[in-house]
């Protein structure tokens, strides 16, 4: 198994560099919508000609029709890809936006009215003319369909691969009871994985949040070790940080990280100087 | 457990204290709603410490402007400092107690600024702003021109730029602003 980080920014970006060189990380992900303004064979001579790019995008909402922002990001990704080389295109389900105002939080799908995102999944999926990993949600909130389930429909009926995120499932597990382990089971899960710090709010302790400003969980370092034992060998992992960026902390968890899989006996031989 | 409430009352009381008012008490969408809204709450004053710190009260003044976006369909993408300066003065200041002075339109417009660079939706490298209390005055933001070049956001002069009533933005592609095209807000 690869492991790598998540790129979002110039910032995040030099701390990867570092990572690289340290020999901590064996590929990164760009967040795609933060790079749109540059060249990607800039971004290509920056992080070297060795290290692979995966693709991860936040804000395409292609459940909503826009094809003026679809074309966009079709674009993007197609210079990205032609440019720099992708292992993969990831993207989220969720909504965005409403009533034509941007959320302030990314919110969960209604899971009982499931076959319009199948058939958004699927057009999305064949414009992009590749496999699409799409990330499981952080649930807050119980659903009557569970999500692993609604995830088995999509990837039996469009091809898609899952981004299972682990730490989601751990939040959702958390918030509402249903068990993370279950998917393990779910067709499309095994060669896309991300991870990260999630956190009570502040103000509502047993809403848990998936905020990514926090030392990954033992708890789903330990979920992990089951997810990558079955993994495939080419799978990647992604411990991912979007805020209190602090390089040793994130040292820290990429090797627990590493650790664990190990512990799963899917390790990649790391690039140590 | 509380019966869940429709998904489009659940998405609009993520954006709206009324909406979210007419959840039901204690429930857990109420507590996810509350959540968002204090996450956009962050969001909006988090980038504008200085004008934050002189408001005797941020809380009902956050909720009057969020129904006032609501209503008047404002997108609250990275023009949402610019609709809230455009709020505070329709309200002739006196909504948030105090007069606005010329440094907070800076800091409203840095921090629109600031978060247009996290802004998907433009592929130019640079955004300048302006406002009537401003003009020749603009606050410009550049993305860097590297992949590790940082984006940054400045105080700058356009001579022969006139003074004119409300909020004006205009983006540059190549970040030279040699060319700019002014819409109002």
């Amino acid at each position: 198994m690869q492991i790598g980080v998540n790129v979002t920014s110039p910032d995040t970006l030099e701390m990867a560099c570092e990572l690289r060189d340290s020999g901590h990380i064996d590929f990164v992900e760009v967040l795609i919508d933060g790079f749109a303004h540059l060249d990607p064979k800039e971004f290509r001579r920056t992080v070297g000609d060795d290290l692979p790019v995966g693709c991860h995008i936040m804000l395409s909402r292609f459940l909503d029709p826009d094809r003026e922002r679809l074309d966009h990001y079709l674009d993007l990704v197609n210079r990205w890809r032609a440019d720099c080389g992708l292992l993969y295109v990831s993207d989220h389900i969720a909504h965005f936006s409403h009533n034509g105002q941007p959320l302030p939080l990314a919110q969960e799908v209604d899971y009982a009215a499931w076959q319009p995102v199948v058939d958004s999944v699927r057009a999305w999926q064949e414009e992009l003319g590749t496999s699409l990993a799409v990330e499981n949600f952080p649930s807050q909130t119980p659903s009557d369909v569970p999500q692993a389930r609604a995830y088995a429909e999509l990837t039996a009926a469009t091809g898609c691969e899952v981004l299972m995120d682990v730490s989601n499932a751990m939040v959702a597990q958390l918030n509402t009871g249903q068990p993370a382990a279950a998917w393990a089971d779910v067709p499309g899960v095994g060669r896309r994985f991300h991870l990260a710090g999630y956190s009570p709010s502040p103000t509502a302790p047993s809403l848990i949040v998936d905020s990514h400003d926090a030392a990954v969980s033992d708890e789903t370092l330990d979920l992990l070790t089951l997810f990558a034992g079955r993994a495939a060998p080419d799978a990647t992992l992604v411990v991912e940080r979007d805020a209190n960026h602090d390089l040793d902390e994130w040292r820290t968890d990429l090797d627990r990280t590493r650790a664990a899989v190990v512990a799963a006996r899917r390790l990649h031989q790391p690039h140590r100087p | 457990m509380t019966a869940r409430a429709p998904q489009s009352s659940r998405l609009d009381a993520c954006i709206s204290p009324t909406a979210r008012d007419a959840l039901a008490p204690g429930s857990r969408d109420r507590l996810i709603a509350q959540e968002s809204l204090r996450i956009r709450w962050h969001q909006l004053f988090d980038r504008i410490p200085l004008l934050s710190a002189r408001l005797p009260d941020t809380t009902d003044l956050y909720e009057a402007f969020l129904e006032w976006a609501v209503a008047g369909h404002r997108r609250l993408d990275w023009r949402m400092h610019l609709h809230f300066l455009e709020f505070l003065e329709g309200r002739d200041g006196g909504g948030a107690g105090i007069p606005l002075r010329p440094q907070d339109h800076i800091e409203l417009l840095a921090a629109s600024a600031a978060r247009w660079f996290a802004s998907p939706e433009h592929r130019q490298r640079g955004l300048a702003l302006t406002t009537a209390a401003l003009a020749p005055k603009v606050v410009v933001a550049l993305k860097g021109n590297a992949p590790l070049e940082r984006g940054r956001v400045k105080l700058a002069q356009l001579p022969g730029l006139e003074p004119a009533p409300g909020i004006h933005w205009a983006l540059s592609g190549p970040g030279d602003f040699a060319v700019l095209t002014w819409s109002a807000l």
